[in-house]
């Protein structure tokens, strides 16, 4: 399975298997984005929940292409906010035909 | 992303289009089957390797097509993938009149519509619409008429026009269509209406190179409007029974021709002698022509002819000596003349034949021995003729020989020794009452074997133990009733098979049924006159690729296979009883 | 998962999506850019998207959503190929914009 991990602007597509734990997750994106694990916070965007680095993804609910994002510690210890750009809207040049497409 | 979108469109094979059906879809018409039947016969080519993980160009053209309803219009999308969602629906036959609108002003260059549904005047208009860009239409067996091919006059650069099987298209029609003049391929197969009159609008298509008015019976005296169509290389007028010696005239003059097809019309050897201008002729088709051996001498100055197909026509011994001159010749069909032995020592010569075929002819043992020379034989036809064991000595040096056909001779048993060398051999037809187990335990060396007819023959559970090594088998019919469940035995381990006949071996019960269930190859299966039932049928399941079913004269019902097909076999599309 | 087995693709609209280059590679245009020999620090311009730096690509005509749907797309052919053949979504509003990428990625 495989995992899309968003922060800001970028959409990191993580392959996993369901038996690995969060920490294991975060271990991967530390070698792609330079940051410390106890650096990384992620969280399972249909529900909400921030996920428990001892925790399995099957335990907890996170499935194949399931969306997680990640939040990272600033300077003052605390985590920002979870931070996704919605891509520009789509459909702003063709809003008049309703309906049909 | 415009250019980088487009791809190269499907290039057409127009090579000169013996066997080109345009989409190849439609067979209405099998009368060219001794050319594309020549080297090898069709098979049902089937897809055994792995799914293939479909693209995500096919898995949007699959949505499209779910959701048609839904779209208004393609003509945004580049011309490539308008075509190919216009191919996915006339596949899946989702294409409706109404699905058509939203092609409109698309720049199509390919409509094959052949065969399709519900075609008629009222598609014209989208049709016309794709303009300069329409390269290709298919209509064969629409309901488009007259006016609905005013409709074409924009499509200034139509190449390929298929109007086959158009019963309401007549004169009036071809004159609109007749400044069409970029026109390489016009087609117009069984056509009443259309008369000498209406052909006069043909003279404009000058860069015409295949015209077909295959059973067009009212064309005679209009090939003279053809006569300035000089490029023209393939021009079909067979079944065209108004055709005669007056209408070859015209034709003296277009030295392009590389295919002629003339046969079953009332030409004689003296309208045959128009032709011998013709340098370019490489295929020329006389059957049922009533030709006689006199034809030989306009035949043997056309030095590009390979194809020669003079079944059926009045050819004796007389005059045969002639035969000789034609020593080009790959292809020879000499079928069904009054022609013996005598004639045969004439071939000795044409050591360029690929394939001979003199089915039906009065010929025997002695006159095999004529042929030891033809060393480039691989297709010998010699079904219904009078040759035996004794003859086939003479075959066993041909070692090329890919397909042989024995059906119907007197060839026993013993003969079948002087096939086992013969290790090119691909289709072996010993369809004959004679021929037992003893005669196939001589065919356990030819391993290439990928056809095997033994329909008549009386093989029973002992002779298929030497079926066991031909591994390549694609076909295998054995239906001379001696046959039972213990036979199959050795035939379902045969995992190439693609067509299987065992009808008429009324001992066969259910458990051959279970028996084959891992062919999972079978396209065809036939185990008709048997005591199997529909309690049998279940075994079927496993046999996705089947689409031929027959199991007439058995206690199983049409609503039995029915319900078989709904449960799991959704190719199958032929079944008996039904 | 290392650094460099991925490529980071970008729509036309800036937003990045890092992949593995197994994954992009299901794609032929992308395949036959990351495996043609040349400098790596040079701009190579094919057919119409930028390979600015090694591993990340440019697509000035494909938007995040359908970039987005097209790396799924990608994960999901993986899976396909090693037997888990399950169904690929598409939203029938996207079908007509990703049909057209998925044409210029020979997808």
């Amino acid at each position: 399975m495989y995992i899309r991990v968003k922060r800001s602007k970028t959409t990191y597509f993580i392959q996993c298997d369901p038996t690995e734990t969060t920490l294991d997750i975060k271990q991967k994106l530390h070698t792609l984005i330079d940051q410390p694990v106890n650096d990384q916070r992620l969280i399972l965007m249909n529900t909400g929940d921030i996920l428990e680095d001892s925790k399995t993804l099957a335990d907890q609910k996170v499935e194949n292409d399931a969306v997680v994002a990640l939040t990272l510690r600033k300077d003052d210890n605390e985590f920002e906010d979870v931070n996704i750009v919605k891509p520009n809207d789509f459909y702003q040049s063709r809003d008049t035909d309703s309906g049909n497409w | 992303m415009g250019a980088a979108c487009s791809r190269k469109r499907d290039q057409l094979d127009n090579v000169d289009g013996f066997d080109r059906g345009v989409s190849g879809r439609y067979c209405k018409s099998g009368s060219s089957k001794w050319l594309a039947t020549t080297f090898s016969r069709p098979v049902l080519e089937i897809q055994r390797e792995k799914k293939k993980c479909p693209s995500l160009l096919e898995l949007c053209t699959h949505k499209i097509r779910e959701d048609i309803d839904n779209y208004v219009s393609f003509s945004t999308l580049p011309r490539d993938l308008s075509q190919q969602i216009f191919n996915e629906l006339v596949k899946s036959q989702r294409l409706t009149d109404v699905s058509l609108e939203a092609f409109r002003d698309c720049a199509l260059q390919d409509l094959y519509l052949g065969d399709y549904p519900g075609v008629n005047e009222n598609w014209m208009d989208v049709i016309s619409s794709q303009g300069s860009s329409l390269l290709s239409l298919d209509l064969s067996g629409s309901d488009v008429s007259d006016p609905g091919l005013i409709y074409l006059k924009d499509c200034v650069n139509l190449q390929d026009l298929n109007l086959n099987y158009c019963d309401q298209i007549s004169d009036r029609g071809l004159k609109h269509i007749s400044g069409l003049s970029n026109l390489r391929s016009l087609t117009f197969r069984r056509n009443s209406a259309i008369t000498a009159q209406g052909m006069a609008a043909l003279s404009g298509l000058v860069n015409l190179m295949k015209l077909d008015l295959e059973k067009c019976p009212g064309i005679h005296g209009g090939l003279i409007h053809i006569k300035g169509l000089t490029k023209l290389e393939s021009l079909s007028i067979k079944w065209c029974n108004c055709i005669t010696d007056a209408d070859m005239k015209p034709l003296s003059g277009l030295t392009n021709l590389k295919s002629l097809q003339i046969s079953c019309s009332k030409v004689t050897d003296f309208g045959i002698t128009y032709l011998k201008g013709l340098q370019n002729l490489s295929v020329l088709n006389l059957e049922g022509c009533p030709v006689t051996a006199s034809c030989f001498d306009t035949l043997s100055v056309l030095v590009s002819l390979l194809f020669l197909n003079l079944s059926r026509c009045n050819l004796s011994d007389d005059g045969c000596e002639k035969l000789s001159k034609l020593g080009n010749l790959k292809v020879l069909n000499l079928g069904f003349n009054d022609i013996s032995d005598a004639c045969l020592i004439h071939l000795k010569g044409l050591t360029n034949l690929e394939s001979l075929n003199l089915d039906s002819c009065r010929i025997g043992d002695n006159g095999l021995v004529h042929l030891t020379g033809l060393q480039n034989l691989k297709c010998l036809e010699l079904s219904d003729t009078e040759v035996g064991s004794n003859g086939l000595r003479y075959l066993s040096g041909l070692c090329k020989l890919e397909s042989i056909n024995l059906s119907f001779t007197v060839v026993s048993d013993g003969g079948l020794r002087e096939l086992s060398g013969l290790t090119s051999l691909k289709s072996l037809n010993l369809d004959a009452r004679q021929i037992t187990d003893a005669g196939l335990a001589a065919l356990t060396s030819l391993t290439g074997l990928t056809h095997l007819d033994l329909f008549g023959a009386r093989i029973t559970d002992s002779g298929t133990s030497h079926l066991r090594n031909l591994k390549n088998l694609r076909s295998l019919e054995i239906c001379g009733g001696g046959l039972t469940d213990a036979g199959v035995k050795n035939i379902k381990d045969l995992s190439s098979l693609s067509l299987l006949n065992l009808s008429q071996n009324c001992n066969l019960t259910d458990k051959t049924l279970e028996m084959i269930s891992g062919l999972t190859g079978l396209i065809s299966l036939n185990v008709s006159n048997s005591r199997v039932t529909s309690a049998g049928l279940r075994h079927l399941k496993p046999l996705k690729n089947l689409r031929s079913l027959t199991l007439e004269a058995c206690k199983v019902t049409a609503n039995d296979i029915r319900r078989l097909q709904s449960a799991g076999l959704p190719n199958l599309v032929n079944f008996r009883p039904e | 998962m290392k650094r460099k087995d991925t490529v980071k693709l970008i729509s036309t609209d800036e937003m990045e999506f890092v992949i593995d280059k197994d994954a992009a590679m299901v794609s032929q245009t992308i395949r036959n850019m990351l495996t043609s020999p040349g400098p790596i620090d040079n701009w190579v311009f094919l057919g119409g998207f930028a390979e600015t730096e090694l591993g990340e690509v440019t697509f000035p005509e494909i938007s995040a959503v359908i970039l987005e749907k097209i790396c799924q797309y990608f994960y999901w052919a993986l899976q396909y190929s090693r037997g888990k053949e399950t169904e690929f979504h598409i939203e029938p509003e996207l079908t007509l914009e990703l049909m057209m990428a998925a044409n210029y990625l020979h997808t």
